[in-house]
């Protein structure tokens, strides 16, 4: 990520993403919401650890987050949430079924190897007034989730909307993989951007120099030592969580308000 | 996801416990150790089945006729038997534990 001079943090862009920006641009039309999937290909470890973190970034600051995660191996974000033993380790243990829970009363997480599974369930958070983001975590191999998959990500996705329903792609895709160049992901985000035209990707690469085939809007460079706090039972507080969701929102605010503006002057 | 490979060691080597229920505890937790990490690799000898991985991770798994046993750490400096879930469960989690520490001192 490029150094900042002055950190931001999320309430500093929080009132241009709270300025809704639909395309509808009707102050009433819905719940204030972004969508952002956490795309980690197999073989990078840490899929429950960056989504515990920036779950929980985003809920620092003032959004109801749901944090869905899906796909086998361990662990799970009930790990880094500090569940017992025997309600994380149940998909593995009992064969399937969904672990949820509520940290905080404005983050809520659901886990399930499959995202089918998270379908039948509801959030256990008081919906309120504050926007909500939903983050998605899964894992990735080859060119990206085959279209089975990503049909049941999107469904996955509708399911815990507050606002309305339909065909609703990510706002944005943070892509975490082994591979410096990422080249496998071009697949991946021409899809997404076939749904989104505007869709945001950051994208994480060993070195700040990293290759890709694709338009990003954001290299991620993983802070030495982001990993030192692997095995604790506690979502990762590092300041790279809270610069990511900040960037982030910022370009979605920013990108919606030009939505609105298109609209207006067409 | 294991290999075929590493499918059928587990699957021979689980043939020494007799009871069914646990045979299939034994074949969850073998598998589940390999999905920790691509990294982590099985060695068979005739009693038991190893796990071996980054910066030092090592589980060895013993099957006997009605249990199974899981050494966990470099010296077996943890020692759990397994003869229903709940044992299962505590094997898992000290072995994840174990395993991301590893992955801690490899980042630090």
């Amino acid at each position: 990520m490029h150094p900042r001079r002055t950190p931001k943090e999320l309430p500093d862009v929080s009132h241009l993403f709270l300025s809704r920006s639909d395309p509808a641009g009707d102050p009433g039309s819905g719940p204030v919401e972004a969508v952002f999937w956490i795309a980690v290909e197999k073989g990078f470890l840490h899929r429950a650890f960056l989504a515990s973190g920036f779950g929980t970034a985003f809920a620092a600051n003032g959004m109801d987050v749901s944090l869905l995660e899906v796909g086998a191996g361990l662990p799970n974000v009930g790990y880094y949430f500090a569940m017992e033993p025997s309600n994380y380790l149940a998909p593995v243990v009992e064969c399937g079924g969904v672990v949820t829970g509520s940290p905080s009363a404005s983050l809520w997480f659901a886990y399930a190897h499959e995202p089918v599974s998270l379908l039948g369930i509801q959030r256990e958070f008081e919906d309120g007034e504050r926007p909500h983001v939903i983050l998605l975590s899964f894992s990735f191999s080859g060119g990206g989730p085959d279209p089975e998959l990503l049909g049941e990500l999107v469904g996955c996705t509708v399911h815990h909307l507050r606002g309305s329903r339909g065909n609703r792609w990510p706002d944005g895709v943070l892509i975490f993989g082994v591979d410096d160049s990422m080249r496998p992901a071009e697949r991946f985000i021409r899809t997404l951007r076939s749904g989104n035209g505007d869709l945001i990707v950051f994208q994480h690469s060993a070195d700040s120099a990293g290759r890709t085939d694709h338009e990003v809007d954001e290299m991620l460079t993983l802070p030495e030592g982001l990993f030192g706090s692997a095995a604790r039972r506690l979502p990762p507080s590092d300041p790279f969580f809270n610069d990511c969701a900040v960037n982030l929102l910022e370009l979605l605010s920013y990108r919606r308000k030009r939505i609105v503006s298109s609209d207006a002057n067409s | 996801m294991p290999t075929a490979e590493e499918t059928g060691m587990i699957e021979d080597i689980s043939g020494r416990i007799a009871n069914a229920a646990i045979k299939e505890l034994f074949v969850k937790y073998c598998r589940e150790v390999l999905l920790f990490s691509e990294d982590i690799s099985p060695e068979l000898t005739p009693f038991e089945i190893r796990f071996n991985g980054p910066s030092g991770f090592r589980a060895v798994v013993s099957p006997y006729r009605e249990l199974f046993r899981v050494s966990i750490g470099a010296a077996g400096a943890c020692d759990i038997r397994v003869s229903a879930k709940g044992g299962l469960i505590s094997a898992l989690d000290m072995s994840l534990n174990h395993f991301l520490e590893c992955i801690e001192r490899e980042d630090s």
